[in-house]
C-alpha cells in the first residue's frame, strides 16, 4: 500500500477488494490500511449479484447446474484501472493449488463453487478461462504471492497448524502462470518431504467425503485435484508454464 | 410468564459504556439463560446482509443491515414494528441511550433514532465510516471512525463536544469509563484519552493494528491485537501487566466473568485466562475463525463462528451448539427463554 502511494497514487484511489465482505472482515483490512483507502467485499452475503456486471460473464455447464453463468465483479469491470493481485500460497482440494490464477479468477467472478462437485473438478480449464476475460486480463499487472505461511494440505480453508509451513517467502512477478508453476513445485516438494501424495494423484482410494478425515489426513482429499489448470492458462497465453523457460531469481 | 413480560426486563440504559453494554456483552439483558435451543420461534428475512450484532430492548429486537435499514422487530412474533432507512450501509452494532437507538453508518453519519417510533432525533457526523458501536457515559456519546478520529457528542442533541485525531483508522469500539476513554487503533496503539477533551493520557504499542474492543476489569484493560497477542494493561498508565500469544490475530473482543477473561482468536480457539496473572485456564476449539465477541449468560460463554457454540465458563467444555440455515458471525441475544441470531445472509432467527 505504501509502495503504491509512494509512486503518486492517492489513498483515495486505492481499493482493496475480495470476493466476500465477511472474508475482508476476517482479515481486519479495514483497521489496517491507510486512511481513505476503500475496502470492500464484492458480495455482502453468499447470494445476490448486486456487485457484478451482468454484461461480462463466463458461461459453462459442468454438472447441469441451473445457473451456468459466472459474472465479473463490477469493481473490476468498471471501477479500477490496474490490479495488484495478492494471493496466499496454499494447497486447494479441487484446483491443486490456489495461487495467482485461482485467486484472480475465482475472486473476481461469482458462482464459482459450481465448478467442483465432489469428487470431480472442472477448475481446469475454468480458472484460466476466467483470467483470460477482458478487462481482467489486462488490468492484472502485478502479482505478490504471500508464502510466509504456506498451506500444504487442507486448503483452502484449513486452520490445522500441522499443515501450515512457515516458509517465509514472498513471490513477486508479472507472470501469474510462471508464479503458480513455482508455487506448485514448492507445494509438491513440501508434500513429498512430509510423505503426502502428490497433488496430481487420482487414486480413488484417496477420496473421502468426510471433512474431518480430509482436514487431518494429508493422504485424503475431497476431489481429484486439477493442478493442470496452470498449464492450461499458459496455453491460453496468460504466461509461461514451462519451468525451464521461467526466469526466477531468489533474493534473500 | 409471557414473552412480552420477560423481554421488558431488558434494560434501556442511561449509560452504555462499551460494546454490547458491559463486560459480559449482554446488550443490557439481566435475565439471560443460555440453553440449547430446541426449535425456531420465528424467522424474519430482512433482505440484506447483517454484519452487526442485534440488541434487545423493551421487547423489540433492533437489527441494522448492510442495506442501510434499521429494523425494530417484535421479539414474540417476529413482526416488524418499524423500519428506518438511510442511504448508506450500516456495519455498526447499535446501542441505547435512554430511549434512543444509536448507530453509525458508512457515510460517517451517526444516528440517534427514537427506539419506540423509529424517528430520527439527531444526526452527528464523522469524515469516515463509523463501524464502531457508539458508547455513552454521563450524557456523552463516543465513537471512533475510519477517519482516524475519536468523536464525543452530546447524547441529548448530537452536538459535537470534541474530536481528536490519532494515527490510524478506528474500528475498535471504545470503553467509556468515568474520566477516561479507552480504545484500540489501526496504528497498533491502545489509547487512553481524557473524557472531557480527548487528549491522550497514555498509549501502549502493540505489534499490529487493533480492531478488538477493550473490556475494563478493575484497573486492568483487556484487549486483543492483530499481532496475535492478548494484552492486559494497567488502566492508569498503560503498562503491560501481561500478554498472551494466540495462534493468529485477534479481532474478537473480550468478555469478563469474575477473575476470568475469555477471548477468541482467528486461530479458531477461545482462550480463558486469569485476569491477575494471564495464566491459561482453558482453551476450547471452536472450529472456524473467531472474530465475533463471546457473550456470557449464566454459566456458559457463547460464541458465533458459522454456528453458535456454548462452552462452560469454568471448564471450557462444550455445552451445546446450534446451527441455522445461514452463517452467523456476530453475537447472539440471549434471554431467559429465547436466543436471537442474525445471519450474514440477512435472516434473523428467534430460537427457543
Amino acid at each position: 500500500m505504501t509502495g503504491v502511494q509512494s509512486v503518486g497514487v492517492p489513498a483515495g484511489n486505492i481499493i482493496v477488494y475480495d470476493r466476500y465482505a465477511y472474508e475482508i472482515d476476517i482479515g481486519s483490512y479495514q483497521a489496517l490500511v491507510p486512511a481513505n483507502v476503500k475496502v470492500m467485499g464484492v458480495q455482502d452475503a453468499f447470494t445476490g449479484t448486486a456487485g457484478y456486471d451482468m454484461a461480462i460473464y463466463c458461461d459453462a455447464n459442468f454438472f447441469g447446474e441451473w445457473e451456468t453463468r459466472s459474472y465479473m465483479a463490477s469493481v473490476v469491470a468498471r471501477g479500477v484501472t490496474k490490479i495488484i493481485n495478492v494471493p496466499t500460497m496454499k494447497d486447494h482440494s479441487a484446483a491443486g493449488v490456489t495461487g495467482c490464477l485461482k485467486n484472480l479468477g475465482y475472486g473476481t467472478f461469482n458462482n464459482v463453487a459450481r465448478s467442483h462437485r465432489a469428487p470431480y473438478s472442472f477448475t481446469d480449464p475454468l480458472i484460466g478461462v476466467m483470467c483470460s476475460v477482458e478487462p481482467l486480463r489486462s488490468k492484472a499487472v502485478l502479482h505478490i504471492m504471500d508464502g510466509m505461511r504456506q498451506v500444504w494440505h487442507g486448503g483452502p480453508l484449513t486452520q490445522v497448524q500441522d499443515f501450515i509451513h512457515p516458509a517465509g517467502m514472498l513471490y513477486v512477478g508479472t507472470d501469474p502462470v510462471a508464479m503458480d508453476t513455482l508455487e506448485l513445485e514448492a507445494i509438491e516438494k513440501k508434500r513429498r518431504d512430509e510423505g503426502a501424495p502428490s497433488v496430481w494423484e487420482h487414486d480413488p482410494a484417496s477420496i473421502t467425503s468426510n471433512d474431518h478425515e480430509f482436514f487431518h489426513d494429508p493422504k485424503k482429499n475431497l476431489f481429484y485435484r486439477r493442478p493442470g489448470h496452470i498449464a492450461s492458462a499458459g496455453k491460453l497465453g496468460l504466461g509461461v508454464a514451462d519451468r525451464a523457460q521461467i526466469d526466477h531469481r531468489r533474493i534473500t | 410468564m409471557t414473552h412480552a413480560q420477560e423481554n421488558t426486563s431488558s434494560t434501556i440504559a442511561s449509560d452504555w459504556p462499551t460494546l454490547l453494554k458491559d463486560n459480559r456483552r449482554t446488550g443490557g439483558r439481566e435475565d439471560a439463560a443460555a440453553r440449547a435451543p430446541k426449535k425456531v420461534r420465528w424467522q424474519a428475512r430482512l433482505g440484506s446482509s447483517i454484519r452487526s450484532a442485534p440488541v434487545l430492548g423493551n421487547g423489540l429486537l433492533y437489527v441494522t443491515t448492510v442495506g442501510g435499514t434499521v429494523f425494530a422487530i417484535e421479539g414474540n412474533t417476529g413482526r416488524t414494528r418499524w423500519k428506518f432507512q438511510i442511504k448508506d450501509q450500516i456495519h455498526s452494532t447499535p446501542s441505547f441511550w435512554k430511549n434512543l437507538l444509536l448507530f453509525g453508518s458508512d457515510s460517517g453519519a451517526v444516528y440517534a433514532v427514537d427506539a419506540d417510533l423509529g424517528v430520527k432525533v439527531w444526526e452527528a457526523s464523522a469524515n469516515g465510516e463509523v463501524w464502531t458501536s457508539p458508547v455513552t457515559a454521563a450524557g456523552v456519546v463516543y465513537f471512533g471512525s475510519a477517519d482516524a478520529r475519536l468523536y464525543a457528542v452530546e447524547a441529548e442533541t448530537g452536538r459535537q463536544k470534541w474530536a481528536q485525531e490519532f494515527g490510524g483508522r478506528i474500528y475498535s469500539t471504545a470503553f467509556a469509563a468515568t474520566d477516561a476513554i479507552y480504545f484500540g487503533c489501526g496504528d497498533g496503539n491502545v489509547y487512553c484519552v481524557e473524557a472531557t477533551s480527548g487528549k491522550a493520557m497514555w498509549h501502549t504499542s502493540t505489534g499490529n493494528g487493533i480492531d478488538s474492543s477493550p473490556a475494563l476489569a478493575g484497573d486492568t484493560l483487556l484487549i486483543g491485537s492483530e499481532d496475535f497477542f492478548f494484552y492486559a494493561l494497567d488502566s492508569k498508565n498503560g503498562a503491560v501487566k501481561w500478554k498472551y500469544e494466540t495462534g493468529l490475530g485477534i479481532a474478537s473482543s473480550p468478555v469478563v466473568a469474575g477473575q476470568l477473561v475469555v477471548i477468541g482468536s482467528k486461530d479458531g480457539y477461545l482462550y480463558a485466562l486469569e485476569i491477575p496473572t494471564g495464566r491459561l485456564v482453558w482453551k476450547a476449539h471452536v472450529g472456524g475463525v473467531v472474530t465475533a465477541p463471546p457473550v456470557i449468560a449464566d454459566d456458559v460463554v457463547c460464541i458465533q463462528s458459522w454456528g453458535t457454540l456454548a462452552f462452560e465458563i469454568s471448564t471450557g467444555k462444550e455445552a451445546w451448539r446450534a446451527g441455522v440455515g445461514g452463517a452467523v458471525q456476530s453475537a447472539p441475544v440471549l434471554t431467559k427463554d429465547a436466543m436471537y441470531l442474525a445471519s450474514l445472509d440477512g435472516d434473523v432467527y428467534a430460537l427457543e
